[in-house]
């Protein structure tokens, strides 16, 4: 327990701090499930691992744009909590094979939704930061320096509980999947990577594919 | 100004629903401000908390520039209101050009590199990805405050000339090619993967009509992620009737 403790916590630091740059500071896209995803699972020496996870969850969420004032998903949370999930349960008895990871993939999807909402509440909480600065402007940066903190707090807690929950959860039903379930987990493991493909497609297609796939110059 | 693009990284850092980026863009020419006025620095501070939002590295042009304007109010050149009619006019426009540039046309080609270095199970995915990505990005950081300083409002038709939303066009160009090519190599790696030849090519034809399946179901409100749970959902119904049927028999 001690060990799935300190795995969690580590996962929780690591993540907080690269989650920071989804949003809140320098935005060189670290946060991205390509990098967390490799990160977290160096961090445990299971690179490879961590990069498979990055790898599908980078295609399922390559279309999605921060626009404007809109939140997407969480992709980065899903990406650091799938990561430090798989490496977890890779170094367990059962051991991580593909099945195990798209079972991983399809279960922080809605953790992606929850993180999504504590962000949207996380921004609500920063509008208190604004109305301060209309008392005190000359603290503005300060007051700007707080906001990294109030966006890191809360995604270490849920990247820490996310990730001992899913380990405990992913080894303890992983012996009772199914052939049936398996061999379907295994099948949406291969579809994962078409789904990327067609947001891809469909992100960047216009009259434009015509002519590149249809020979007109 | 070394210290203002320190700052501007940090211009989300407390991003709210109220005014957006207004503490980032306050916190990020603090400094500057702090040098031009030594008296008043509240006052000319207190411009900068109003809303403001843009994208985040289309902010270095604007904040170079501002940093310009704000020398010429001091100078007395210039009336204070002009800054935020300054701001408002472009922020807008920026934020426009920035989304279609890096969040819908670099972000997606880097990834689709990356994912396909990926796909040969290479540890190097992450690094090219975030070369790819961070040589525009950080290109439009630095030189962008740099310019905007140097030029001041004449950063505009600058940023105009450079005729981004082309350059957006060509990169997703570009995508439209890598997704060719990762369809390619991906059916080459399932067939060594699962065992079966990847020359067929009518074989190879369902999966671009499986590809063209999703995107008109993505295309119809259905979301990656929910397109992943009808995908698992269909699975498990056709192994589960396949089971019955071989245990039946």
């Amino acid at each position: 327990m001690d060990t799935l403790l300190w795995h969690s916590f580590l996962v929780a630091l690591a993540g907080g701090v690269l989650a920071l740059d989804r949003t809140a500071v320098f935005q060189i896209m670290v946060s991205r499930p390509i990098v967390t995803g490799p990160i977290i699972g160096l961090l445990f020496e299971r690179p490879e691992a961590g990069l498979m996870v990055g790898f599908l969850l980078e295609l399922l969420w390559i279309g999605e744009l921060p626009v404007g004032g809109s939140i997407p998903a969480h992709e980065t949370a899903a990406a650091i909590i799938a990561a430090g999930v798989a490496v977890g349960v890779e170094k367990g008895p059962g051991g991580l094979n593909r099945e195990l990871i798209a079972f991983i993939v399809l279960l922080v999807i809605p953790v992606a939704m929850v993180c999504q909402w504590v962000d949207k509440a996380i921004r609500d909480f920063n509008s208190r930061l604004d109305r301060l600065t209309e008392r005190y402007v000359s603290r503005v940066g300060m007051y700007n320096l707080m906001g990294v903190i109030v966006f890191l707090l809360p995604n270490m807690l849920l990247f820490f509980v996310f990730t001992f929950l899913g380990i405990i959860g992913v080894s303890y039903t992983a012996p009772y999947l199914t052939g049936v379930v398996r061999s379907a987990l295994l099948g949406v493991f291969f579809f994962i990577p078409l789904i990327g493909i067609a947001v891809v497609f469909n992100t960047a297609r216009d009259k434009r594919t015509v002519r590149i796939y249809g020979g007109q110059g | 100004m070394l210290r203002v693009f320190f700052n501007s990284l940090f211009l989300q850092a407390a991003w709210n629903f109220d005014r957006m980026q207004n503490l980032g863009f306050a916190a990020s020419i603090a400094p500057a401000l702090k040098k031009i006025y030594r008296e008043g620095f509240a006052s000319a501070l207190k411009r900068h908390t109003e809303f403001f939002n843009t994208h985040p590295y289309m902010a270095a042009p604007i904040l170079g520039a501002v940093v310009r304007l704000e020398e010429e109010v001091k100078d007395g050149r210039r009336d204070a209101s002009t800054i935020s009619s300054f701001k408002k006019a472009t922020m807008g426009p920026y934020g426009a050009i920035g989304d279609n540039l890096f969040w819908g046309s670099i972000k997606p080609f880097a990834a689709m590199v990356g994912v396909m270095i990926a796909l040969t199970g290479s540890l190097w995915a992450p690094i090219v990805f975030l070369i790819i990505f961070n040589i525009p990005h950080l290109w439009m950081r630095v030189y962008g405050l740099s310019m905007g300083y140097r030029l001041g409002e004449e950063v505009v038709g600058y940023i105009k000339a450079l005729d981004l939303p082309w350059w957006g066009r060509r990169v997703r160009d570009l995508t439209l090619i890598m997704v060719g090519t990762f369809l390619a190599l991906y059916w080459w790696r399932m067939g060594n993967l699962i065992g079966f030849d990847s020359a067929n090519l009518p074989v190879a034809f369902v999966l671009i009509v499986i590809v063209m399946w999703i995107a008109w179901l993505l295309r119809h409100g259905f979301s990656a992620s929910l397109t992943i749970y009808l995908v698992c959902a269909l699975l498990l119904l056709f192994n589960t009737g396949y089971w019955l049927l071989t245990t039946g028999s």
